[in-house]
């Protein structure tokens, strides 16, 4: 063999080449391509999914009516206390400044007058 | 053995990879058509699945053989591809730069790769296709004698040897380019580097494989 030299080598290296490039498995780029459109495949949805999806928007439409009740019933609540406050002013204007028995002996008197 | 393994230097065997250069021995694989695939994949984005059909059809030759040079392991290798193709799809509108379509899917392919090896945890081993069979079968219906066969059938077993212990940027660039017959192009979308830099470590990978074979066969009795 020594005197074959590189000729020996030529061919181990044919050899190494001759096996050629990988084999492709044949049905592997439908493979590929199948599992990639299984992972995107929007699947069915389960009941409870299907009844949660259909609750959001009733439950966010119950969310903002009671916000907005909340807001009507602080607005109804401020009206009052300022109706309150407007009232008791004018006791105070007409009536004079509360004390702890004179509104009453007066308004007594003007019932017994 | 040892005596026909011994050389004077590198010449020798780089002659011998220039002469292998020149033999054809399969006929020269359709080159991946690179420019066609960024057209393929803004199709794809579209919602074209037949588009992104055509880019598995072209680009997975690639994509498995690097991954079947990475892992070793042809099964691994095919589910690899499959999870490569998978991501892909998913994450088509990520890809930025169309022109870079193939290194993208090149990417998630050593990505893909890299997880498994982890996953698996296994060391990688060398890959004994039958290829070699199927050599060695040829070569003894070409009315040699056993010995001569025996020896060629050492020799490549010796070579193989010799490129797997390589580091991994060289065996992969020797596997793509000079086994798997890669394009520069495709090797550098491949490895993720520059057509320059496949062609400098092709260069350096030949002259340490020659220079393991060389050791080795001195070693050899």
């Amino acid at each position: 063999m020594s005197e074959r030299g590189g000729e020996y080598w030529r061919e181990v290296a044919r050899g190494l080449r001759h096996d050629g490039p990988a084999p492709i498995p044949p049905d592997l780029a439908a493979r590929a391509f199948a599992a990639a459109m299984d992972a995107a495949r929007v699947r069915e949805p389960t009941l409870l999914e299907t009844l949660v999806r259909l609750a959001r928007p009733v439950t966010a439409a119950a969310a903002v009516c009671a916000v907005v009740l909340l807001l009507v019933g602080l607005s109804a609540g401020r009206a009052e206390g300022a109706r309150e406050a407007a009232t008791a002013s004018l006791y105070q204007e007409l009536v004079g400044p509360p004390s702890s028995s004179g509104g009453l002996l007066l308004l007594g008197a003007g019932g017994a007058r | 053995m040892s005596a026909s393994l011994t050389f004077t230097g590198s010449i020798a065997l780089e002659a011998c990879w220039l002469a292998v250069a020149d033999v054809p021995i399969a006929a020269p694989r359709a080159r991946l058509d690179i420019g066609r695939l960024g057209t393929l994949l803004e199709s794809a984005r579209a919602g074209d699945a037949r588009a992104f059909r055509a880019f598995v059809d072209e680009t997975m030759p690639v994509v498995y053989r690097l991954t079947l040079r990475t892992l070793a392991d042809p099964h691994e290798s095919e589910d690899a591809v499959q999870e490569t193709y998978v991501r892909a799809w998913q994450g088509l509108e990520h890809l930025r730069d169309l022109k870079a379509a193939l290194a993208w899917v090149c990417r998630i392919a050593r990505n893909v790769a890299a997880d498994r090896a982890r996953a698996s945890g296994r060391r990688r081993r060398a890959l004994v296709d039958d290829g070699g069979r199927a050599w060695a079968e040829r070569i003894a219906g070409e009315a040699e004698g056993p010995e001569e066969l025996m020896q060629r059938a050492e020799a490549r077993a010796l070579v193989r040897a010799c490129l797997e212990e390589l580091p991994e940027k060289h065996r992969l660039v020797l596997w793509l380019r000079e086994v798997d017959q890669l394009s520069a192009e495709e090797t550098a979308a491949a490895l993720g580097v520059a057509v320059g830099t496949v062609d400098s470590r092709l260069s350096r990978a030949r002259a340490k494989l020659a220079r393991r074979v060389r050791a080795a066969a001195r070693r050899r009795p």
